[in-house]
C-alpha cells in the first residue's frame, strides 16, 4: 500500500500522457480516415482507391512496435529525428488511419449509391451530399467498431513503453523493477485503464439512433 | 540482408514464424466460433447471461492483454494453477478478441431494422430460418471489415505472447537483434512475414467483399 | 561501400590522433555540450528509477562522475535494453550505459566502441533457497534452465557447460519475469549475472531465492560509445584507467553491490 502511494503522482501523470496521447491519435485516425474513405466514392477499381488499399494494407498488417521502431530508428538514419513522442504518434496516427478508413467504408457500403447519385441529381454540390446525406449516415453505424478501435488505441498506447515514453505500463514496468511489488502495480495499471476507457465504453452502449438514417 | 544467410537466424527466425501462426490461427478459428452464439444471444431483450456477457465483453476490452497474460502466467501459480506458456497465451488472447468480435458482430444485428424480424415472422419463418437466412448473412455483411481487421489484430497481437516465455516471431527478432545490433533490417524481415500473414487474410476479405457487392445497386 | 568505410575510418582515425587534448570529442557530440546517454532504467543495481522516477545506480554515478570530468552536462534518455545498442548504432546516443557485458563479439564490432571494465562480474547460478539440491554449475544438468532473452548468460552457460547438459530452457522479456517463474518452480535456476540478483535479494526485492558464489565465467562489464566519436572514447578509457587504480570505481561497487572489485580476474 505504501508502494501503491509513493508512486500513484507518477502513475498518474502517466495516465494524463497516455490520455492526451490517445486523443491526438484518435483525431488524426478518425479525420483522415473518414476522409480517405470518400475518395472516390464509387469508383472503387479506380488508381487512387487502389493506392489506399495498399497504404491500408501495409499498416495494419505490420505490428505498431515495428512500424514505431521504424520511425524512431529510422529516422535519423535519413537526419530526422522525431523523437519518442513524434515517432509514436505517426505510428499509431498511419495505423489507425489504415484501420478507421475500413471501418467508415464498412460503413458506406451499408447505404444504398442511390442516394449519392440521386443528392447529385438534385444539383448539390459533392462536399453537401458528402457532409450533409453520407457522413451522418455513417458516423453512426461506424460507431460501434470506430470506438472499439479508439479504446484499444488507448490500451496500445502501452507498446510506446519500449521507446521510453513515460506513459502507464512504462512506469508500472519501472515500479515493478524497483519494488518486486508486480501485483500491486498491475491491479493499479488496469484499474487505470478502466477508468480511462470506461466513458468510451458507456458512449459505445448507447442504441444507436438508427431511425434517423431510414 | 546478411541476416537472412546466417542458418541460426534462419531457423530462429522459422520457428518463430510456426509458433506465431499456430498461435494465431488458433485464436482466429476458437473466437470466431465462440462469437457467433454469444452475438445471438445478446439479441435477445433479456436473458440471464446478458449481464454476465456484457461484464465479460466490459472487462475484457478495458484491461490490455499484455496485463491479462502477465496474471494468467505469472499470477495464477500464486493460487496453485500452473499453466503452460501456450495454453496461458491461448486462453489470454481469445478472452480478449473475442470481446471485440462479439462488439463488431452484435453492431452488425444491431442494424438490420427491425421491420425486417417482423417480415420474417409474418411470412412464417422459423427462428432458425430467420436467423440463418436473414439475419446472419446482413450482420456479417456490415460487420466484415471490422472482422477482417481485428483477425490481423490477432496476428498482431500473438506478438504479446512473448512476454510468457514463448519464442514467437517477435521474440526471434529480439534476439537478433541484440546479436546484430541491425534493428531497421531485422524488422523489414519480420515485417516482411507479418505482412504475408495479413496478405492472407486480406485476400479471403477481398474474396467476401467481391461475392457480396455482386448484386448490389 | 567499402572504399568509402575505410575513408571514413582513416578520417576519424586521423581525427581521433589529432584530438590529444580532451576537447575535441565535442564536436561529434549528438546534442551540444551534452552526452546523450542510453540506459534501460530496469537492471538494478546498474540503472534504475525510483518512485520519483530518478534514475539511480552504479552506472548513472559513473555517467555523472565522467560529466564532471568532461566538463559537460549529463542527459539520460531510457529505452528497453533491447533498443540500446541499435540506438547507438542509428547514432541517437553519444554512449550506453547500462551494464553492457564486453562479449568478444560486441567487443570486435565497428558498430562502436567498447570500452575497458569499469566493473568484474560473473555468470552464476540463481535457485530457490529451499532447493539445496544444487549447490553449484555442476548440479545443472538435466534441470530447467531460464535466462533474459537476447542476454549473454545463458549463451556463455551453453558454451562452457557439457554438451547436451541444458535440455530445457525458458528465455523472459526482463529479470522482473524470470526471477518471478524461479519463484513459481516452473525454472530450476536463473543463468543470470552474479552482482545484480545479489542486489536484490539483499534490498529485499528478490525473496526465498539465493545467488551461489561458483562462477561459470568471469565477465566485465563498461561503457559503449558512438563509433563516430573516438576522442570521447578514449577520454572516458583513460578516466577508467585511473578511476581503476585510485579506488573510485571501487568505492562506487561499495555502495551498489558490497563485493570488492578482482581487476586481476579482469581479461
Amino acid at each position: 500500500m505504501e508502494i501503491a502511494i509513493a508512486w500513484l503522482p507518477r502513475l498518474l501523470t502517466a495516465a494524463v500522457l497516455t490520455i492526451a496521447l490517445s486523443a491526438v491519435v484518435f483525431t488524426l485516425s478518425a479525420v483522415f480516415g473518414l476522409l480517405l474513405s470518400l475518395v472516390h466514392y464509387g469508383r472503387e477499381k479506380s488508381l487512387l482507391r487502389r493506392g489506399i488499399e495498399a497504404f491500408s494494407a501495409f499498416f495494419r498488417s505490420v505490428p505498431e512496435l515495428v512500424v514505431l521502431f521504424l520511425f524512431f530508428f529510422g529516422g535519423p538514419q535519413i537526419g530526422v529525428d522525431f523523437g519518442p513522442v513524434g515517432s509514436t504518434i505517426i505510428a499509431f496516427a498511419l495505423v489507425g488511419i489504415a484501420f478507421d478508413y475500413q471501418v467508415f467504408k464498412g460503413a458506406l457500403k451499408a447505404i444504398p449509391f442511390g442516394q449519392y447519385e440521386a443528392g447529385l441529381a438534385l444539383g448539390l454540390p459533392k462536399s453537401v451530399v458528402f457532409l450533409r446525406v453520407l457522413v451522418p449516415q455513417i458516423l453512426p453505424l461506424a460507431r460501434k467498431g470506430w470506438i472499439t478501435y479508439a479504446i484499444g488505441t488507448v490500451k496500445r498506447m502501452s507498446i510506446a513503453s519500449a521507446v521510453s515514453v513515460s506513459e502507464i505500463l512504462y512506469v508500472t514496468k519501472q515500479g515493478i523493477a524497483a519494488t518486486n511489488a508486480p501485483f500491486t502495480f498491475l491491479t493499479l495499471a488496469v484499474g487505470l485503464y478502466i477508468l480511462i476507457v470506461t466513458p468510451l465504453l458507456v458512449f459505445n452502449e448507447r442504441k444507436p439512433r438508427q431511425a434517423v438514417a431510414r | 540482408m546478411n541476416i537472412l544467410l546466417d542458418p541460426t537466424y534462419q531457423q530462429m527466425l522459422f520457428d518463430g514464424l510456426v509458433m506465431t501462426l499456430i498461435i494465431s490461427v488458433v485464436v482466429i478459428v476458437v473466437s470466431n466460433i465462440l462469437v457467433l452464439p454469444l452475438a445471438i444471444y445478446m439479441q435477445r431483450p433479456k436473458g440471464v447471461f446478458r449481464g454476465v456477457i456484457v461484464g465479460y465483453s466490459f472487462f475484457a476490452r478495458a484491461a490490455p492483454v499484455l496485463a491479462l497474460l502477465f496474471a494468467l502466467y505469472y499470477g495464477l501459480p500464486r493460487l496453485g494453477i500452473y499453466l503452460e506458456p501456450v495454453p496461458s497465451a491461448l486462453i489470454g488472447l481469445i478472452f480478449a478478441s473475442t470481446a471485440y468480435n462479439l462488439e463488431f458482430l452484435r453492431s452488425g444485428f444491431e442494424s438490420i431494422p427491425a421491420g425486417q424480424l417482423d417480415a420474417a415472422k409474418a411470412l412464417g419463418l422459423r427462428p432458425f430460418a430467420t436467423y440463418w437466412k436473414v439475419m446472419i448473412p446482413q450482420a456479417y455483411r456490415l460487420a466484415a471489415p471490422s472482422l477482417f481487421s481485428n483477425a490481423i489484430q490477432m496476428v498482431k497481437g500473438s506478438s504479446l505472447a512473448s512476454l510468457v516465455a514463448i519464442d514467437e516471431l517477435t521474440a526471434a527478432s529480439t534476439v537478433i537483434i541484440s546479436e546484430t545490433y541491425k534493428a531497421i533490417e531485422v524488422l523489414l524481415v519480420v515485417s516482411v512475414f507479418y505482412l504475408l500473414i495479413a496478405a492472407v487474410i486480406i485476400a479471403l476479405q477481398y474474396a467476401y467483399e467481391s461475392r457480396q457487392t455482386f448484386g448490389r445497386r | 561501400m567499402g572504399f568509402v568505410r575505410t575513408a571514413l575510418l582513416a578520417i576519424i582515425a586521423a581525427f581521433g590522433i589529432s584530438a590529444a587534448g580532451a576537447q575535441d570529442f565535442k564536436s561529434a557530440l549528438v546534442n551540444a555540450d551534452t552526452i546523450t546517454v542510453g540506459t534501460s532504467g530496469s537492471a538494478p543495481p546498474f540503472s534504475m528509477t525510483s518512485a520519483t522516477g530518478e534514475l539511480e545506480g552504479f552506472d548513472i554515478d559513473v555517467v555523472n562522475l565522467i560529466a564532471k570530468q568532461l566538463g559537460v552536462t549529463a542527459k539520460f534518455e531510457k529505452l528497453d535494453f533491447a533498443g540500446l545498442l541499435p540506438g547507438l548504432t542509428a547514432g541517437r546516443f553519444d554512449i550506453i550505459a547500462s551494464g553492457v557485458t564486453r562479449t568478444p563479439e560486441r567487443l570486435a564490432s565497428k558498430d562502436f566502441f567498447l570500452l575497458s571494465p569499469y566493473i568484474v562480474n560473473g555468470v552464476a547460478v540463481t535457485r530457490r533457497e529451499a532447493d539445496s539440491g544444487i549447490a553449484g554449475w555442476k548440479d545443472v544438468c538435466g534441470k530447467t534452465m531460464g535466462a533474459v532473452r537476447g542476454g549473454t548468460f545463458q549463451k556463455v552457460a551453453k558454451e562452457k557447460l557439457p554438451a547436451g547438459c541444458v535440455t530445457e530452457s525458458r528465455e523472459y522479456p526482463g529479470a522482473t519475469e524470470l526471477f518471478l517463474d524461479l519463484e513459481n518452480r516452473r525454472i530450476d535456476f536463473a543463468a543470470h549475472d552474479f552482482l545484480g540478483p545479489k542486489y536484490l535479494a539483499k534490498s529485499g526485492k528478490l525473496a526465498g531465492a539465493v545467488t551461489l558464489d561458483d562462477l561459470l565465467s568471469t565477465i566485465t562489464q563498461s561503457v559503449a560509445v558512438n563509433n563516430k566519436n573516438k576522442p570521447l572514447a578514449d577520454a572516458i578509457d583513460a578516466q577508467f584507467e585511473t578511476w581503476r587504480k585510485d579506488g573510485t570505481l571501487q568505492g562506487l561497487a561499495d555502495k551498489w553491490f558490497g563485493a570488492s572489485i578482482d581487476w586481476s580476474k579482469a581479461q
